[in-house]
């Protein structure tokens, strides 16, 4: 059901980005692209680091209903899967940033930096959904520290592993950002 | 160069352990347990039993003491619960403690303070308490009694008039349905005082004595008896001034248990803690094994420690004991683990623990792990603001609470990371974000220096050329990896593992250096190899892989898969940089863009939108480059050569916190 949850936001806004970038042409229009990719990459990053939040989150405000002193070691913990959502606005600051979008002026856009903006949005987008994984992680670290305190520190190490995706997803678009001359 | 030698197995190695055993006469015993107590030289293990020797018997003393722990520790706990709630920074990291400083006294002499404190506090604080108990009955009795009243209050009756007289049954009570009441014909008053989702109603009965049966058996209503004589506003009246008087008893009560607490806390913790400590040293005796006139004693020492342990024990049994100390060996030795790092990786210590400690026979990897946590803390949050801004807090926290080894421990670390990251945000043109270029040179194009140092130019700026950061992380992956490897090298020299050094680290360094000039060559086209040199790359390179498979089989071509994966990994470094350096950013252009949007207030609101929001990044930055620091260590780091799995030595010690021995 998740999944399937999950399948539709991605499709949603494929739907709706595709068509979008194709009836883009020439000069400052490609810039609208660029507008497109930043929507995907912080849109979709942005979904999924809501939905790890939620995750994390309703475990936390059980165990913390009968355990108040964990209080802080579970929001460190319920907070981790938040970072996709940052490399989903890093990628956009980025590509606006590139486009001239945000200081004015900014570099001559071709038809390959437009389109290329779009799979770059999608590429973190996509890896940033390795947010609901970490917080489905988060939310079994968080039951476990409820059990026993001593494993907090243990248990946001675990929780880290699944960001290492979102990682490698930003760093395919920074690439490609400076091999298109968008930074 | 022996000196260095050593020095460096000293820093490298856990510390040489010898295993201590002692066999002494049972009348030494409580001298000897006193003064292994006192120095903290030894841990003592379980001795196994033998054929005659048995586990030892602990002192009937043992018990009386146990009982003076518990009562003490009752009565702080109850004492505890009525401590007034305090707020603020210094009461969250903990209350200055001062010791008291106590002379050395005999057991007898101890016990009989506790007694006599326990005569002055334990019958007021358990009475009080049980007062409070008592009093917070009633007080809930007297609440439910005041609900009800509450609801009779509603008729005009007097409450003596409730129940059955000669001719007439008057009843009260609480209907969710007025129709079987209807039905059954019995007349009532009713009001309604359920909320909107339940309906509920106060109901007043008034029937026939010939009806009791019917008004017995009535469906959806329940009886509320109600004793008393008035009218029930008056009562209600007498019920909540009862109860005022229940809370302020209770509360007085209450506050002479807060005053006891506060006058009296540091005298039953430091009688608790004298109490514990003398216990400590009863029940070690558990530990022992005993015949029928002699004590065996097992357990470690350091190395280093030997011949003062000795001296001691000599003087504690006025020569009655045979002592055996043996180095143990490293192959692989089951010592426990004591490290000895420099005081300034100490606080690193906590890190290792959290993993695993090293066996006896493996590299104590603190200092690897302290230089290269700071390294890549720095880097990935990268700026010079908020590094300035851990290095003020650490130093606050550093010598502000020198009471608390746990803060200054920690302050140290955040000092050591506050200066890196002021260093790394420096050199990658960061102080909150582009702060200064944006609001101070009024230039966002511009950096906030400009440097030339042997060809390369500063400061390098991180949003517009990743590229170079990320060949920084790429390299600093590869020391950071390599040195994994040459530490698992020297391991295995020093566990004479000669094959391990073939088979675990010299095809890596063959497969990097060939590989790395091959691809270096044909993929990246950074340089042009000579032929001489492009033989020797294929040479290392197959070497290396022919190595690898040899080992591992088909899963070699994973192995090498894996290590990439890893080294990617550290391309973590740049990703978290430039989401600190972008949110930075993103911040500073919302706040520039306040007082266009809120003219007048948006000038105010500017400063604090920039204050919170550098503050959040910080946090959730911070948060951030400290656990993927971490998980550089665990998962990269220590896969090249570490297990963990050591046993910490707990040296039999007396450790005091509320109490100071003095002459």
């Amino acid at each position: 059901m998740k999944m399937k949850w999950r399948m539709l936001v991605v499709g949603a806004m494929l739907l709706v980005a595709m068509p979008l970038a194709m009836a883009q042409e020439g000069g400052e229009e490609y810039k609208a692209n660029v507008i497109l990719g930043c929507m995907l990459a912080m849109g979709i990053a942005g979904v999924a680091s809501a939905i790890g939040l939620a995750l994390a989150g309703s475990s936390a405000v059980a165990v913390t209903a009968e355990k108040p002193e964990l209080f802080g070691k579970l929001l460190v913990l319920q907070v981790l899967p938040m970072t996709q959502s940052v490399y989903g606005l890093l990628t956009a600051i980025l590509l606006m940033m590139g486009a001239g979008l945000l200081a004015g002026g900014g570099t001559e856009m071709t038809s390959l930096m437009g389109t290329g903006a779009i799979w770059i949005g999608l590429v973190v987008g996509i890896t940033g959904l390795s947010a609901i994984n970490q917080g489905m992680v988060a939310s079994a670290s968080i039951a476990s520290v409820g059990r026993n305190p001593d494993v907090a520190a243990r248990g946001i190490i675990f929780t880290v592993m699944p960001e290492t995706i979102a990682i490698f997803g930003l760093l395919v678009a920074i690439l490609l950002m400076t091999g298109l001359g968008l930074l | 160069m022996r000196y260095s030698k050593s020095y460096c197995d000293a820093m490298l190695l856990p510390s040489e352990m010898s295993s201590v055993t002692i066999l002494t006469h049972k009348g030494t015993g409580d001298e000897l347990v006193a003064t292994l107590h006192k120095s903290g030289l030894m841990a003592i293990e379980k001795t196994s039993e033998n054929e005659g020797v048995f586990e030892g018997s602990v002192p009937d003393d043992a018990g009386v003491l146990a009982t003076y722990d518990l009562r003490l520790s009752r009565i702080l706990e109850i004492l505890k619960a009525y401590e007034p709630k305090q707020k603020g920074i210094r009461h969250m990291l903990g209350r200055k403690i001062e010791k008291k400083r106590v002379k050395p006294r005999t057991l007898a002499e101890k016990i009989a303070e506790a007694e006599h404190l326990l005569d002055e506090v334990e019958a007021t604080v358990l009475d009080t308490e049980r007062r409070i108990n008592e009093l917070q009955e009633e007080r809930e009795a007297l609440e439910e009694k005041k609900r009800k009243l509450e609801l009779l209050s509603l008729f005009p009756i007097d409450v003596a008039w409730l129940g059955k007289s000669r001719y007439v049954i008057l009843k009260f009570g609480i209907a969710t349905d007025l129709s079987p009441i209807k039905d059954a014909g019995i007349d009532f008053y009713a009001r309604p005082v359920g909320g909107k989702k339940e309906k509920q109603w106060a109901v007043l009965l008034i029937s026939h004595v010939s009806q009791e049966e019917k008004l017995g058996a009535l469906k959806h209503f329940e009886e509320i008896p109600i004793e008393g004589k008035g009218p029930p506003a008056q009562l209600l009246r007498d019920t909540e001034r009862q109860m005022e008087t229940l809370t302020r008893e209770m509360e007085s009560m209450k506050r002479e248990l807060a005053e006891v607490y506060r006058k009296r806390r540091h005298d039953i913790l430091s009688v608790r803690e004298e109490i514990r400590i003398e216990k400590q040293e009863k029940d070690i005796y558990r530990n022992f094994g005993e015949t029928r006139y002699t004590f065996v004693i097992q357990g470690w020492c350091l190395t280093e420690h030997e011949k003062q342990l000795k001296t001691l024990i000599e003087h504690a049994t006025g020569g009655d004991n045979v002592t055996l100390c043996r180095r143990v060996p490293r192959n692989p030795g089951d010592a426990p683990i004591h490290l000895k790092n420099p005081r300034w990786a100490r606080p690193f210590e906590t890190f290792l623990e959290l993993f695993s400690l090293p066996k006896y026979n493996e590299v104590n990897p603190t200092l690897f792990l302290g230089i290269s946590f700071i390294i890549f803390f720095a880097i990935m949050l990268g700026d010079m603001g908020y590094g300035t801004v851990i290095f003020l807090l650490s130093l606050v926290g550093y010598f502000k609470f020198k009471e608390s080894e746990f803060i200054r421990s920690w302050s140290f670390i955040g000092i050591l990371l506050g200066l890196a990251t002021m260093v790394a945000g420096f050199l990658f043109n960061g102080f909150f974000g582009d702060f200064v270029p944006r609001f101070i040179y009024g230039n966002t194009e511009q950096m906030l220096y400009h440097m030339e140092i042997f060809g390369f130019t500063l400061p390098i700026d991180a949003l517009h050329k990743p590229v170079i950061i990320l060949a920084i992380a790429l390299i600093l992956g590869l020391a950071h990896l390599n040195m994994g490897f040459a530490v698992g090298m020297y391991q295995n020299v020093k566990r004479r593992n000669f094959r391990g050094i073939v088979e675990e680290q010299i095809p890596w360094f063959l497969l990097q250096i060939g590989g790395g000039m091959l691809i270096g060559e044909t993929l990246l086209e950074l340089w042009t190899l000579g032929s001489t040199a492009q033989i020797l790359a294929i040479v290392f390179t197959i070497i290396g892989i022919i190595f690898l498979f040899k080992r591992k089989g088909p899963l070699g071509f994973f192995e090498i898969t894996g290590y990439m994966g890893d080294w990617l990994s550290y391309a973590r470094l740049l990703a978290l940089g430039l989401a600190t350096a972008g949110m930075a950013l993103a911040f500073n252009i919302v706040a520039q863009l306040l007082p266009d949007i809120v003219p007048y207030i948006g000038v105010v609101l500017m400063p604090i939108v920039l204050v919170v929001a550098h503050f959040a990044n910080l946090l959730l930055q911070a948060l951030g480059a400290g656990v993927h620091a971490l998980r550089l260590q665990y998962v990269e780091f220590f896969n090249r050569f570490y297990e963990g799995g050591g046993k910490k030595f707990v040296p039999f010690q007396i450790v005091r916190k509320f109490t100071e021995e003095i002459k």
